[in-house]
């Protein structure tokens, strides 16, 4: 190859990855706006639906807390990663201030199409509210336990049952925080 | 050749179509077309990044010395796989979350780089467009049938609307991934019975 | 005879339609005990099986022929082994579906007789278990049928779920007496079907030796009872009835014994590490894919061939 046709293929190459990125760049700009956008008002929209009272959300270290428009903490939603049937299930879980679920949403799975997929319906979720403690097991693991396993798919129910119980021993875990919040609330309640 | 033929058009909607007969791109066709509404959405992200890329290096061909041809076609086809992957996360965030990393895969999509080479490289800027849209929209087509034989029986729902009663049990095998294979072995049978193909 | 013909020479007297029926009279005695386990529906799924089948095999013989071929009564093995492996509570309609597509998608599709690769029966098995996972993973307990059906989980099913409840003894799951697919709970009948296969010389030993051997060696090293695993599931069906069918199994003695010892490798793993309790199907599935390749390697040298590379 001759000198001058490296020279070429250089500017050439030059021209059109500096020109591709100028593009890029505008239409980044552009766009960005409305990506931050949807991403917030999805997390936003997530969040309400577990806490439909909740008008404040602050990201913390390890949660997001929960305040109603007077600035009281109504809990924590936690985000949580378990491993189920397909891959890893990602859920969102509220609990309120007596760490009693508020309601469970599950974000991103890859299980079972028409079976271990059933974990994202209303029906199984429901399960979970206002229930604290062992009553969080699946019926067949625990005396205690209150959860029906969707038929069949008892590993990918059993994957969100255990994420949801773990996160509930972080809060207990994180007890020093958690008497603060009680400390707070408790003139409100009483 | 003509400064406009419309036969570069009809050409990849079935003699040449990518899908059954030059076998091209079956990676996102296998992943995404498991429903209908993300086959579409792929289809007609495809038709924009096929077009778009081929007028492109129909537009440049005469500056782009042979010799770096392929790099210079592929970052032409990473711009415009970029912008409609920045588009679609901003205006259609669901079709983009399903979509997922086959979008941005386009970027070693065999049918982009091959067009680019086999055709917009040698052909006029409305040529090459003809090209790109007949040949996206074989895409399309092929995508969207097989998404039809998928969705139909492996969920009884077509666009996501029920089609068959609550009581049909779903045939999943087809929404999984040997779903998509079957169907696309038994439409290559098909067309090569019809098209006629020469025995080899 | 007095043509010229080529290579093979040695002329065995059975024939296909011979070998088939053989089998499915070594299946009688297990079918027997379907019936007595699981009532008269294990009869309606093996019927619906078979005809499905012959359903299957008429219309791609039309399909791709043009014309309906001579039968040879592969279908009714194929049927038979392919209810066999069913929940003995399937639909009806489930069964018709597997058969059609064990005969039209698993073995005409690749040539017919003699050149399908995988065993039409567990393929068929292993499409049904992927589209309906809620009525493949559901058994029967055994003899529920006279007074009122009840769900019941397979003893492979205990052990997975580690759920502590009973496991039927060792000689209940000899004679059949536990929840599993149609055929394969009546170890006692099994065997003596395989028994006559043997000693027809229909089928040999090694591939099932090896087999049940590997399982109960892999078993016993990770600390659990080798003999309740071969016991369990459908290895004593599939070993004999399965994994010796002519067309996907290795032609020569080593051959076998390495499709054996892969199948029970396989089946361990799937039974002690898998998600799913039962492998066999799977693992012969799985080693049905080696067979070529294991051909390839075992087959005795041509005489008077010369290596490649050395000096004549």
């Amino acid at each position: 190859m001759k000198r001058k046709d490296i020279v070429t293929g250089l500017i050439v190459i030059l021209i059109i990855t500096v020109l591709s990125g100028y593009l890029l760049a505008q239409v980044y700009k552009i766009t960005k706006i409305r990506i931050d956008e949807q991403k917030q008002s999805e997390e936003q929209r997530l969040y309400k639906e577990i806490f439909p009272e909740g008008e404040e959300f602050s990201e913390e270290k390890e949660y997001v807390a929960v305040y109603d428009g007077d600035d009281r903490p109504l809990g924590r939603i936690y985000h949580i990663v378990e491993a189920g049937y397909g891959g890893p299930i990602v859920i969102k879980a509220g609990f309120d201030i007596d760490s009693k679920i508020k309601d469970v949403r599950i974000l991103e799975e890859t299980e079972t199409p028409g079976l271990g997929v059933k974990i994202k319906e209303k029906t199984f979720l429901d399960q979970f509210t206002g229930k604290s403690g062992n009553m969080l097991y699946l019926k067949k693991y625990n005396s205690e336990g209150t959860i029906d396993a969707i038929t069949g798919a008892t590993i990918s129910s059993k994957a969100v049952s255990d994420g949801i119980i773990k996160a509930q021993e972080r809060i207990e875990r994180e007890s020093g925080l958690n008497n603060s919040i009680e400390a707070t609330t408790e003139g409100v309640e009483k | 050749m003509k400064l406009v033929e419309p036969k570069n058009f009809f050409a990849g909607i079935w003699k040449e179509n990518p899908i059954f007969v030059l076998m091209l791109g079956l990676c996102p066709l296998l992943a995404v077309s498991s429903s209908l509404k993300d086959a579409a959405g792929m289809g007609v992200a495809f038709i924009a990044v096929l077009t778009g890329s081929n007028i492109t290096v129909s537009l440049i061909r005469k500056v782009v010395p042979a010799h770096i041809r392929i790099p210079v076609f592929i970052v032409v086809i990473a711009t415009f796989v970029t912008i409609v992957d920045y588009s679609l996360a901003a205006y259609l965030p669901q079709l983009h979350k399903n979509l997922g990393v086959y979008l941005p895969l386009m970027v070693v999509n065999c049918i982009l780089l091959g067009r680019a080479e086999a055709f917009a490289s040698k052909n006029n800027i409305f040529n090459s467009a003809l090209d790109g849209l007949g040949m996206g929209l074989g895409f399309t087509l092929a995508i969207i049938v097989i998404a039809v034989l998928r969705e139909l029986p492996g969920q009884g729902t077509l666009f996501g609307i029920r089609v068959f009663s609550e009581n049909y049990k779903p045939f999943l095998i087809m929404i999984m991934p040997p779903g998509a294979f079957f169907v696309i072995g038994f439409l290559i049978a098909l067309k090569n019975r019809t098209g006629g193909r020469k025995k080899c | 005879m007095t043509e010229l013909r080529s290579s093979p020479h040695i002329h065995s007297n059975e024939t296909t339609v011979r070998i088939m029926w053989s089998v499915v009279i070594a299946l009688l005695p297990a079918m027997v005990a379907s019936v007595y386990f699981f009532g008269f529906s294990a009869l309606k799924v093996i019927l619906v099986c078979i005809i499905s089948c012959y359903i299957g095999e008429i219309l791609s013989h039309l399909l791709l022929h043009g014309r309906i071929k001579t039968f040879d009564g592969s279908a009714v093995v194929t049927g038979t082994l392919l209810a066999f492996v069913l929940p003995p509570s399937i639909p009806l309609w489930m069964a018709g579906i597997g058969g059609f597509l064990a005969i039209f998608l698993v073995k005409e599709l690749f040539g017919g007789i003699g050149f399908n690769i995988f065993n039409p029966a567990l393929a068929a098995r292993a499409i049904l278990t992927v589209s309906f996972p809620l009525e493949m993973t559901q058994f029967v307990a055994p003899l529920s049928h006279r007074i009122d059906t009840i769900t019941m989980a397979t003893p492979l099913g205990i052990i997975k779920e580690g759920l502590g409840e009973q496991l039927p003894s060792l000689w209940s799951m000899f004679i059949g007496n536990k929840a599993g697919c149609l055929g394969e709970t009546s170890i006692l009948l099994l065997l003596i079907g395989a028994i006559f296969l043997l000693a027809r010389k229909i089928i040999t030993w090694q591939i099932p030796v090896f087999y049940m051997l590997t399982v109960a060696i892999i078993t016993a090293i990770t600390g659990q009872d080798p003999l309740f695993h071969i016991l369990s599931g459908g290895l004593i069906l599939g070993a004999f009835f399965m994994a010796t069918d002519y067309v996907t199994s290795p032609i020569t003695s080593k051959g076998k014994v390495i499709f054996g010892i892969g199948c029970g490798v396989v089946t361990s793993l799937i039974r002690l590490k898998g998600s799913y309790p039962e492998g066999v199907a799977y693992s012969i599935i799985f080693m049905n894919m080696f067979v070529p390749l294991i051909d390839k390697y075992t087959l005795p040298k041509k005489f008077g061939a010369v290596k490649r590379g050395e000096k004549k």
